[in-house]
């Protein structure tokens, strides 16, 4: 018994460290990206708060990229006005209001936080459920979808982000319809990859890879990367396409949030199919 | 090691995590996204005095602040753990003939500059490495990990050492 207390306090630093570093490691490795981002958030009341202070005398400084992407988005909308457009007034047409119901409602936000150097990155946004937003809502800039949100908290809500080993998003290309699943490339932060897409399709470099809208989170047709590189693979039917990132994920401040008000209603019915399957 | 030490350390803790996730984690260089990690210079400082096994449980609450910060559960946490449990061997590897003295801080002030980088290169390397290697866990790529340790080390320890020009003896 003496010698087992000797032996003991011989090694129980030893101990210590495999245990907290079993701990940690737990932590790191167990558990799928979502579990963790519930467990260990910057959406968490403290972080969430400390990182807010310092985004009002930080913002100060991306004013500059801010106006600019402004401008940008701004010019995009004047061309879409009614103005450029001409009536046509020629004919008569019978035609129901289609755009009655609402399917897509944004809301602005800022990026409190976003990192990149991670295998697994997220970002915090300013809005949380007292601005509405929940889980399984898209996040996209100015110039293209970036995340998607998967935690809330009151004020604050977190975003996974393209640049994650465990995202994937349903995308196309915007000029032939197919669609595969865009994933990052793991490398740097503007190469994805998109899988899936077969090998007859004619491609270009530089065509615009778009999301799908099959998920339904993302609305369709919102640009992501556009095509780098692709070469046609012998074994399988599939192209390996490198693709570039729209939207520059190390300079990002403010997105919109968007959420699908008729999500719910598809969830429900693809439910349903899937029980009809089984 | 009394009170006033203690608050010292504290103190050391609260300033570290703050210009970890406030300044050093909006660094991005280059497309690989090299962050300097700068919070294990707390690791490093810790007082001679502070019971091995002690550090190891300041270095996971560091570790773990961090982690909160970063929505890295347990990454930083194992790295500073892993780093915490080196110290030791580091400190008897690189002990002066008749050990250290009371009084003495790990800060280059105290032991000198060479002492110092002998100190800090391979135990920021450690960290980084094994920060690294679980961060690419089912994403494994050799070259990679090998050019993001390295980069990443030599930032932190570029900044590592800066700040032992700002902190002077008493």
């Amino acid at each position: 018994m003496d010698s087992l207390f000797r032996f003991l306090k011989k090694i129980y630093f030893q101990i210590i460290f495999i245990v907290l570093e079993v701990i940690a490691l737990i932590l790191a490795i167990g558990g799928d990206a979502k579990r963790n981002s519930v467990f260990c958030t910057s959406a968490n009341f403290v972080t969430g708060n400390i990182y807010d202070l310092a985004w009002t005398y930080v913002s100060y400084f991306n004013l500059r990229e801010e106006n600019a992407m402004l401008m940008e988005q701004l010019s995009n909308l004047r061309r879409k006005s009614n103005a450029f457009y001409v009536a046509d007034t020629a004919q008569f047409r019978n035609q129901t209001d289609s755009l009655g119901n609402l399917k897509y409602r944004f809301i602005t936000a800022s990026v409190l936080k976003n990192s990149i150097n991670s295998q697994n990155n997220f970002m915090t946004l300013d809005v949380g459920e007292a601005q509405g937003v929940h889980p399984d809502m898209a996040v996209v800039s100015a110039s293209g979808a970036v995340g998607i949100v998967v935690n809330t908290s009151e004020h604050f809500s977190l975003a996974i982000s393209l640049l994650n080993n465990k995202v994937g998003i349903s995308a196309g290309l915007k000029n032939s319809n197919f669609y595969g699943k865009l994933n990052w490339s793991g490398e740097d932060y503007h190469t994805g990859i998109l899988h899936e897409i077969p090998n007859h399709v004619t491609l270009q470099v530089g065509d615009t890879v778009v999301t799908s809208g099959y998920s339904a989170i993302f609305p369709p047709g919102i640009p992501v990367a556009v095509i780098e590189s692709f070469v046609r693979n012998s074994d399988d039917n599939f192209y390996s396409i490198k693709v570039k990132f729209t939207t520059d994920l190390k300079c990002l401040t403010s997105v919109f949030v968007i959420e699908n008000l008729m999500q719910e209603e598809q969830y429900q019915l693809e439910e349903q199919a899937s029980k009809f399957v089984q | 090691m009394d009170l006033r030490g203690y608050l010292k350390v504290l103190g050391q803790y609260l300033l570290l995590v703050l210009l970890q996730v406030l300044i050093f984690n909006n660094i991005k260089i280059s497309s690989l996204g090299i962050t300097p990690m700068f919070y294990v210079l707390f690791v490093l400082m810790v007082p001679f005095e502070v019971p091995n096994w002690l550090q190891l449980f300041f270095a996971f609450v560091l570790g773990y602040t961090v982690d909160m910060f970063a929505d890295t559960p347990g990454l930083n946490t194992a790295a500073s753990v892993f780093m915490a449990f080196l110290r030791p061997m580091m400190l008897n590897m690189l002990a002066p003939r008749d050990g250290y003295e009371s009084g003495l801080y790990p800060y280059a002030s105290y032991m000198g500059m060479q002492w110092f980088v002998r100190y800090c290169v391979p135990l920021v390397f450690a960290h980084h490495l094994f920060f690294f290697l679980i961060d690419s866990i089912g994403f494994f790529s050799f070259t990679q990990i090998a050019a993001k340790v390295f980069f990443t080390s030599a930032v932190t320890i570029l900044f590592v050492i800066l700040s032992q020009f700002l902190i002077t003896k008493k």
